[in-house]
């Protein structure tokens, strides 16, 4: 997929402005983990800087099975937003 | 750049075997390492040295055998590291122009220099505030701006989260804190004024 580059944080107000063909899910992975969703986004009260990480997590499960013990590892990659508002207020989502 | 030997320092380890003991000693240009208070080998995060291709491959062997080494220099009073489980090491030829044999060069990293090992700790070469704030914002994933880069070494060092570390031709420290603590740090101080977010 070619994926369409970002000018300048100047020209963009909002991280989620992007366009149609790179905010799929798998769009937004690639530019979060390319650090190109990070930055100074919105205006006012809105105003806030945004920082992506992607961070891999590994589901352990074990199953018991005729004295046997299955462990299944299954690693998934989950993107972490943090943000930081003007007015002082913080998130992190997952 | 003259007398630039004056800068170096060494790296040498000992290997006894039954009868013999052979003692390598090899030329380190930087170091990180982690005095430890205690008795025993300290830990080692960073080592570059060179010296021929007999010597780097000793050192090489003997890191990765977690064999204590010693390094010191100019200010820098020598004692015993090891480099832990899983270092990385690297190896390079450098060709010297007037020299037979080409100069070989290792440099090793330790798996928390490589922020593979405890997250809420970063290892960082210098203690330039902008460093700091570029290592922390990397690794932890944080909404940092380069402008904030001195206020968050003041709320670092008021916190006592920075810790000086032992180096060689570099003044290394190490950043405690977790990227939630860090997080509020930074609504606290957008919420007081002592920072700001420039708009875009």
């Amino acid at each position: 997929m070619m994926l369409l580059m970002r000018r300048s944080h100047e020209d963009w107000t909002c991280a989620f402005i992007a366009q149609l063909g790179i905010r799929q899910k798998r769009g937004n992975g690639l530019l979060s983990t390319a650090g190109l969703l990070n930055g100074r986004f919105g205006s006012g009260d809105r105003l806030h800087v945004a920082a992506w990480k992607t961070k891999k997590r590994v589901i352990r499960t074990e199953d018991g099975e005729d004295e046997k013990t299955i462990i299944r590892e299954r690693e998934q990659f989950v993107h972490e937003l943090a943000l930081a508002f003007a007015n002082g207020e913080t998130a992190l989502i997952e | 750049m003259k007398n630039a030997h004056e800068r170096f320092g060494f790296a040498e380890f000992e290997k006894r075997l039954r009868d013999t003991t052979t003692r390598i000693r090899l030329t380190a240009d930087c170091f990180i390492g982690e005095r430890e208070a205690k008795a025993g080998p300290s830990h080692g995060h960073l080592l570059s040295a060179f010296g021929t291709d007999v010597e780097v491959a000793a050192l090489w062997a003997a890191i990765l055998e977690e064999e204590p080494i010693r390094v010191g220099g100019q200010n820098l009073k020598p004692y015993m590291v090891q480099f832990g489980e899983r270092p990385t090491v690297y190896r390079g030829t450098q060709t010297v122009p007037g020299r037979k044999r080409p100069v070989r060069h290792l440099v090793a990293v330790s798996r928390q220099l490589r922020a593979e090992g405890n997250q809420a700790r970063v290892v960082v070469k210098d203690n330039s505030s902008d460093l700091i704030l570029r290592a922390v914002a990397d690794l932890h994933g944080l909404p940092l701006l380069s402008d904030w880069s001195e206020w968050f070494r003041i709320r670092l060092q008021k916190a006592g989260r920075i810790r000086p570390l032992s180096g060689l031709n570099c003044a290394p420290v190490a950043i405690q804190g977790t990227k939630r603590e860090f997080l509020e740090w930074i609504g606290a101080g957008l919420k007081s004024g002592q920072i700001q977010i420039p708009p875009p």
